[in-house]
């Protein structure tokens, strides 16, 4: 899973993808696995951008303070 | 030339007397501030306009005057009620008396406002604005923006000094859930004649940055009743509509919609309800990650469930069908088992049956067969005996006449009656030609024998 790329909302809609499959029930178990894996590294991520700090985005809210000082 | 010519005051005197005999005590007279000042004691000093209202060319001007004890009441009459300072730019409906004084000129004295007036012109004002703004097609544009998810790099445009930030930080960034927000103060003038601009500037410079910010916050602390004229700028309103990420108002005041309420993505009313908004916003997305966890969980669950179900069953079914089928089969194979035995004893019955009347046949032919050599064998042999008897007779019989026969053929016998044989060489001579002259013969009589020499033939 590309983390960096991926945005919430891509990461959410796949979720949700994920979800309406498991719900059709169109997925033998084996797939089903792969799914759920897959989910739960997804909803990982998703929590991770509702909750962390990312200290990239503070730095790049720091520099707008110095372009106005300049 | 003579003239009889009047001192200025004299001439003041006479149009102040003239005004005070054919002016009434009291009108009712609307117009719009142009300027107003406030002096140190109190006396409000102001300049009104009428404007075209198709060109904005000033028709008419007078001066003003609201002497402080009035100014008070009025003041606040004015401002309770139509939650907008007395200030310029306003249209007023006021009560004046018409004063002239022979240094100041002319001047009204204004005794009494109708706030409602004012209420009802800047809605008619407001109305027009968004008016324009629904014709140009661009009133709702904000709005249909999508609502970032998550929402959490906010650019707040606020007062530096407004006690509404700080708790719209505070609240924010201390939430009871633990979300990140990101906060970016672009400090604005809120209240006044400057604010306007001051909102528009601080608006371009989130703008730089509009790909990183999700949304715009413009806020501001409640309290105090302010000039907040600034809201229903067609100007800020129109960058609003404009711009390309959300815009949160929580501007705190008390009356009706401003304009910029209107056009904001999302209308709050305080800094702390927009906190609270955004801390919502991402519990929403928070309660949807669990609802999907949960559903996804509870699926999954229900699925392995479902599968070891169908496996014990098909295993159940199994043993069933198998033990099913193997006793059918056993039947089967004892059915044929059985069957076989019983056939093949028929079989054997039928071929000993078929044996013994063969053999019966048989043995009855034998004996037949038997008894007809017998009877054949015993007439042959009948046959034979009278054949041999019959023979032997007969040869006997054959034997006698031969016997008698032969004792006439005897040589002796024929020789007695006198014929004699000649022997040359010991054999009996039948040709006279084969015997030459000189060689003996020999002659046989009966009783004695002649040996002759041949002289001649």
């Amino acid at each position: 899973m590309t983390t960096k790329k991926l945005s919430y909302q891509e990461a959410y809609n796949e979720l949700q993808n994920i979800l309406d499959k498991i719900e059709s029930d169109e997925l033998d178990v084996d797939e089903l696995t792969k799914n759920v894996k897959k989910a739960s590294e997804l909803i990982k991520f998703c929590k991770s951008k509702l909750f962390e700090t990312e200290s990239e985005i503070e730095k790049i809210i720091e520099e707008m303070d110095q372009d106005r000082e300049k | 030339m003579e003239h009889s010519a009047l001192s200025l005051s004299e001439l003041n005197g006479e149009i102040k007397s003239i005004l005070r005999e054919h002016t009434q005590k009291k009108y009712w007279v609307t117009g719009e501030i142009s300027e107003l000042k406030v002096n140190y004691s109190g006396h409000c000093y102001l300049e009104l306009i009428e404007k075209k209202p198709e060109s904005d060319q000033i028709i008419a001007r007078s001066r003003a005057t609201i002497w402080a004890q009035s100014f008070r009441m009025i003041k606040s009459y004015f401002e309770t009620t139509t939650g907008q300072l007395l200030r310029e730019g306003l249209g007023i409906m006021v009560k004046v008396s018409v004063e002239f004084h022979e240094v100041y000129g002319l001047s009204l004295n204004i005794t009494d406002i109708e706030p409602t007036y004012t209420v009802g012109q800047l809605a008619l004002k407001k109305q027009q604005i968004i008016e324009r703004l629904t014709e140009e097609g661009v009133i709702g544009m904000n709005k249909e923006l999508e609502f970032p998810a998550p929402c959490h790099k906010i650019a707040v445009i606020s007062s530096v000094t407004a006690a509404g930030y700080e708790d719209f930080a505070d609240q924010l960034l201390n939430n009871p859930y633990g979300y990140s927000f990101y906060l970016k103060l672009f400090p604005a003038v809120m209240q006044g004649e400057e604010s306007e601009n001051s909102i528009i500037t601080a608006l371009d410079r989130v703008y730089q940055y509009e790909y990183f910010f999700d949304a715009v916050v413009i806020i501001r602390g409640g309290g105090s009743q302010a000039d907040l004229s600034c809201f229903d700028s067609y100007w800020l309103a129109y960058h609003i509509t404009q711009f390309p990420i959300p815009v949160l108002t929580g501007i705190g005041h008390e009356q009706d919609d401003s304009v910029v309420d209107l056009v904001a993505h999302t209308r709050l009313k305080t800094p702390t309800a927009v906190a609270s908004f955004l801390i919502d916003q991402k519990a929403q997305l928070h309660v949807r990650l669990e609802e999907i966890t949960d559903l996804i969980s509870s699926r999954t669950r229900q699925t392995f469930e479902m599968n070891k179900r169908k496996l014990y069953d098909l295993a159940g079914r199994f043993h069933y069908v198998v033990n099913n089928f193997v006793v059918q089969r056993t039947k089967q194979l004892e059915l044929i088992g059985y069957r076989l035995s019983s056939a093949s004893r028929q079989f054997l019955l039928k071929k000993e049956a078929l044996i013994a009347q063969k053999e019966n046949r048989l043995k009855i032919q034998t004996i037949s067969i038997m008894k007809n050599c017998q009877y054949e064998i015993n007439t042959t042999v009948k046959l034979i005996r009278h054949t041999i008897r019959h023979f032997l007779s007969n040869r006997s019989q054959k034997l006698e006449l031969q016997a008698s026969r032969m004792a006439y053929l005897d040589p002796e016998h024929i020789l007695q009656r006198g014929y004699s044989i000649t022997k040359y060489k010991n054999k009996a001579l039948t040709d006279a030609s084969r015997v030459n002259p000189g060689e003996q013969i020999e002659t046989r009589l009966y009783h004695g024998t002649i040996n002759s020499t041949i002289i001649k033939e």
